[in-house]
């Protein structure tokens, strides 16, 4: 009977720990949509929308990459650099389309050589991503000696400008995305392999799976998101500026472990990840309604990041205490 | 065996990354220096203010239009003035920074123009550079303890103010009167000196000529938090008739992209156009201001405030100045409108683009 009792408050844990982030997104919804009459409204649903959309391209890698163990800091490096690559390409002259393509070459520089660096050499994510995190910033400096850049381009102003059904298109690029992470990660073997290398690295070494290539892979998705993430945000702001993504990587990271993914890799959701960065888009944009001042914000961020950290920690100890 | 020829590749890649990334870190001095070459023959031509003199210009970061412009400034007419000029960028990092002072110091160099990260941070570095006997003057930001010749910075508050009173000005043009201005701030990073006193001087204002400021937002000087900002701030208050921003160079582009996303961007003069004034006075935000979608703009002394601090250091050095008699060189901005837009004498005219 007792025996009995326990399993039951243990399933009923288990569920919160599973769709937690579901419960809170919707409580928190639910709150605002009642005491805020500016935040019920479609416009600022969309306006949401619009400015998770850095933050949900990167989540999508950042889930990849995180679900194998690891973890990637350089993604505002790879942005800047990306980027910077474009502005100086296109000020000499060159055309947009093949410097839209070098934004995405110079992406998987980055991917490739984190991957390698971590997948084959076995060096610590961390600290690798780290460094090229410098390495992409201080290049976008060299580049561009740190000045900002406006008229991009014709397509920059198309993804900027263009509305589909009355809503951004850079709405509907982000969520495509999404779709195509979750088709990758939830209904492919690609996707099996990715989680299988995170949850238990023998286990997957044993049945066969190339973890070395896996591993790298994510990096390489990962970097490849980085110019996406670049070239959306360009187009939005209509400007390159220097401090492009600078800062980024911690609210990604928070937002796809508030997701659900775990820190220790092995599991998690793509759902999961477009649910934490609503989440964060979601506070971000309360906080700017309700006119809270710079101090609180920065205390409420920090907040979130702590709770996402707590809410793994606590999953963590679930899962060994099992 | 093909594992270590595989892990010796690898360790041959990331060792051409780090050799880039320290190209990376010196290429700043080693284009300055390439430059000084270049000007070898101004550079005797300038005998009369101290020969080749090495002076260091040591910038906090180079991150936006206007600190790069007042860098490159000082690079410049340091070298018009004939001097050795080497150029150091410290990334916003006080630790960069200090070291690269104690480079400067150890190599010699005989005057030092400092644009520091951070007053007190850097406050030991400039005792170091006072016991080394060096003068130095400050440039953009002013430090907490230590002796200079002279602080050269625009006068934040009165940037700030300036604006406050040209939301004013430029909202009467468009037939809105004070009483019913519903004004959006869009502040800078307020740990920072020059985004706090801004902030100051805007709400300052914003009280003695009495309008009401509607909401105050933070944007970190973030284009991407001041777009986010600019969009939640009309969703909250509809009705905000007025945008105030910290800095142009990183927030006009956002704002006036944000504008036109929720189809709120009117030219001046039309019916709802939204009343923006800035500070910083970038060639980005005068483009804005000649199209008439940007009203005014506080336009930062950037060259009189490199000039004036390469000039107190000639003074020091010819005596006459006294290397500690810290004198305070606040500058005021200049007001852009539609109808200065072309003068030559704004920096954000002077850029090469």
């Amino acid at each position: 009977m007792a025996v009995k009792t326990k399993t039951g408050e243990h399933s009923a844990r288990d569920v919160f720990l599973k769709y937690g982030i579901y419960f809170i997104l919707l409580f928190i919804v639910i709150v605002l949509a009642v005491t805020s009459p500016s935040f019920r409204t479609v416009t600022n649903l969309t306006n949401v929308l619009l400015q998770v959309t850095t933050y949900g391209c990167l989540g999508i890698g950042m889930t990849f990459v995180i679900l194998t163990g690891g973890i990637d800091v350089s993604v505002g490096g790879i942005m800047v650099c990306a980027g910077s690559v474009y502005v100086i390409l296109s000020q000499a002259g060159m055309a947009e389309g093949l410097n839209i393509f070098m934004i995405f070459i110079v992406a998987l520089i980055f991917g490739v050589v984190n991957g390698y660096a971590v997948a084959y050499i076995g060096m610590p994510p961390f600290l690798v991503t780290l460094a090229t995190q410098c390495i992409g910033r201080g290049m976008s400096l060299v580049f561009t000696g740190g000045a900002s850049y406006r008229d991009l381009g014709a397509t920059f102003e198309f993804l900027g400008k263009t509305k589909l059904l009355g809503i951004s298109i850079q709405i509907w690029v982000m969520l495509l995305l999404f779709a195509v992470g979750y088709f990758l990660l939830h209904k492919t073997v690609y996707g099996r392999k990715l989680t299988a290398v995170g949850g238990n690295l023998n286990a997957a070494r044993v049945s066969g799976i190339n973890d070395r290539l896996i591993t790298c892979s994510a990096y390489i998705v990962m970097s490849l998101l980085c110019a996406v993430a670049a070239y959306l945000t360009m187009a939005r702001l209509g400007s390159y500026y220097s401090a492009m993504g600078d800062g980024i990587e911690f609210m990604v990271i928070a937002a796809v472990v508030i997701g659900g993914t775990s820190m220790s890799g092995g599991s998690g959701t793509i759902i999961g990840t477009l649910a934490g960065t609503i989440l964060i888009g979601i506070i971000n944009n309360a906080l700017n309604l309700f006119h809270v001042g710079a101090e609180w914000q920065d205390v409420a961020k920090g907040a979130i990041i702590f709770l996402a950290v707590l809410f793994d920690a606590i999953k963590n100890k679930a899962k060994t205490s099992d | 065996m093909k594992k270590k020829v595989m892990k010796a590749m690898g360790i041959l890649v990331m060792a051409a990354m780090l050799g880039t990334s320290l190209a990376a870190c010196s290429s700043s001095d080693g284009e300055s220096q390439e430059k000084t070459a270049e000007n070898g023959e101004e550079q005797s031509a300038g005998e009369e203010s101290g020969g080749s003199k090495k002076l260091a210009v040591m910038m906090h970061s180079v991150a936006d239009d206007f600190i790069y412009c007042c860098g490159k400034r000082a690079e410049e007419y340091g070298k018009e003035q004939g001097y050795d000029v080497t150029f150091y960028d410290a990334d916003n990092e006080a630790d960069t920074q200090a070291s690269q002072v104690d480079d400067v110091i150890a190599s010699g160099f005989d005057a030092i123009v400092l644009a520091p990260v951070d007053a007190d941070a850097m406050s030991d570095s400039v005792m170091k550079i006072n016991d080394a006997g060096i003068p130095v003057t400050l440039l953009d930001r002013t430090v907490t303890e230590g002796a200079y010749v002279a602080l050269n910075q625009a006068n934040n508050v009165e940037c700030g103010y300036e604006g406050a009173k040209q939301i004013v000005e430029q909202a009467e043009k468009q037939g809105i009167a004070v009483e019913d201005l519903k004004v959006l701030e869009l502040q800078g990073m307020l740990s920072s000196t020059s985004g706090r006193e801004r902030s100051e001087g805007f709400q300052q204002g914003a009280e003695e000529l009495g309008f009401t400021i509607v909401s105050s937002l933070p944007t970190d000087w973030e284009s991407e938090k001041a777009y986010n900002a600019t969009l939640d701030a009309l969703q909250a208050d509809p009705d905000i008739n007025a945008i105030f921003c910290a800095s142009d160079g990183v927030m006009a582009d956002s704002v006036i992209n944000a504008l036109d996303q929720l189809q709120l961007l009117k030219n001046t003069g039309e019916e709802g156009h939204i009343v923006i004034v800035t500070v910083d006075g970038t060639p980005g935000v005068i483009q804005y201001i000649k199209d008439g979608q940007i009203d005014a703009a506080c336009s930062q002394p950037a060259y009189a405030m490199a000039e004036g601090a390469v000039d107190y250091l000639t003074k020091a050095l010819d005596g006459e100045e006294e290397a500690d008699a810290c004198i305070d060189n606040s500058l005021n901005p200049t007001t852009i409108t539609a109808d200065n837009a072309d003068d030559d004498t704004l920096w954000g005219n002077n850029v090469e683009s």
